[in-house]
């Protein structure tokens, strides 16, 4: 199933305030935490994040961990306040559907 | 395909400048892709084929970061020369003026002061815009960032010709001012050079601004 348009965002902000992750932890954690429902091409994820970072919803470095680097992404205090604001209204269109389609 | 032929092909689709921290992201993530496919069982020419299927088309992904990076990297460089032009030509207007004592030679015309002036209040405008382009690069427009500059350049090149018409019309007056502007002028020449450059090697060899 294909991710719904616009609203790549709001699951981004909401696996990483899960925990700060590189981005291939990112689509392994959208992969696993909708039960393989949203499986994106992997590739796309990186301009949404470099997006989110340019507005100051996410903030990155690179970490060395088992020999590896990766760039880490968190979420900084700004994109906890846009996660909670785009949670909001993603529950009342949420509530506006299920009241129009019952 | 291997990572490292799909890496290739995505740098040849990317800017030539400021797309290396992208393609060491793209090299890590394939590698960690890879890595778990040969921890699944696949033996590595699968995993690696998988992981680059899986990561998608280099044609979409480069189109796409550059969506979402070019404009703004572009917007910022050419602010960043246009308020490094601004602030290497302001003084040749202002220092003049107020500093220096009065001029034993001819009286400056009307008309060159008119395009100082002009010259002058495009500068502002443009140095402005510069500014507010370089710190938010998301919000203004690159169309009236280019307007203020091009509006700059068209009054300060009209001013050096009038005021190089003033010297050979009255030969009396001093080059000195000249001798200044001229080297500052090349500065600024090549800082809009090295931009626009700049602004081409983001462009890439594929997509336009």
């Amino acid at each position: 199933m294909e991710t719904p348009k616009g609203h790549v965002d709001l699951l981004l902000l909401a696996v990483l305030a899960h925990e700060p992750a590189h981005g291939y932890r990112v689509v392994e954690s959208l992969r696993d935490r909708s039960g393989g429902v949203f499986d994106l091409a992997e590739g796309t994820v990186y301009p949404s994040l470099y997006r989110l970072e340019r507005q100051g919803f996410v903030a990155s470095r690179w970490d060395m961990n088992d020999g590896r680097r990766r760039r880490v992404y968190r979420l900084t205090r700004s994109g906890r306040r846009e996660l909670a604001r785009r949670r909001g209204a993603w529950d009342r269109f949420g509530r506006a559907m299920e009241a129009v389609i019952g | 395909m291997t990572v490292d032929a799909y890496l290739e092909e995505l740098r040849r689709r990317l800017p030539s400048t400021g797309s290396r921290r992208f393609l060491a992201e793209v090299d890590a993530h394939l590698r960690e892709a890879t890595h778990a496919g040969v921890r699944s069982g696949l033996d590595r020419s699968d995993a690696e084929a998988l992981a680059v299927e899986a990561f998608g088309s280099a044609d979409v992904v480069a189109q796409r970061m550059w969506r979402e990076t070019g404009p703004v990297a572009v917007r910022r460089a050419a602010g960043l020369a246009l308020v490094a032009v601004g602030a290497l030509v302001m003084p040749l207007y202002v220092v003049p003026e107020n500093l220096l004592p009065p001029a034993p030679w001819t009286e400056r015309p009307s008309y060159l002061s008119v395009l100082l002036a002009t010259a002058l209040v495009t500068w502002v405008f443009a140095g402005v815009h510069a500014a507010f382009a370089f710190v938010a690069p998301a919000t203004h427009g690159v169309c009236a960032l280019l307007l203020a500059a091009a509006l700059a350049l068209i009054a300060s090149a009209a001013t050096i010709a009038a005021g190089i018409a003033w010297h050979i019309e009255a030969p009396e007056t001093p080059w000195s001012v000249t001798a200044v502007a001229a080297p500052l002028a090349l500065l600024s020449l090549a800082g809009l050079v090295a931009a626009a450059l700049w602004a081409r090697g983001r462009a890439g060899a594929r997509y336009s601004l």
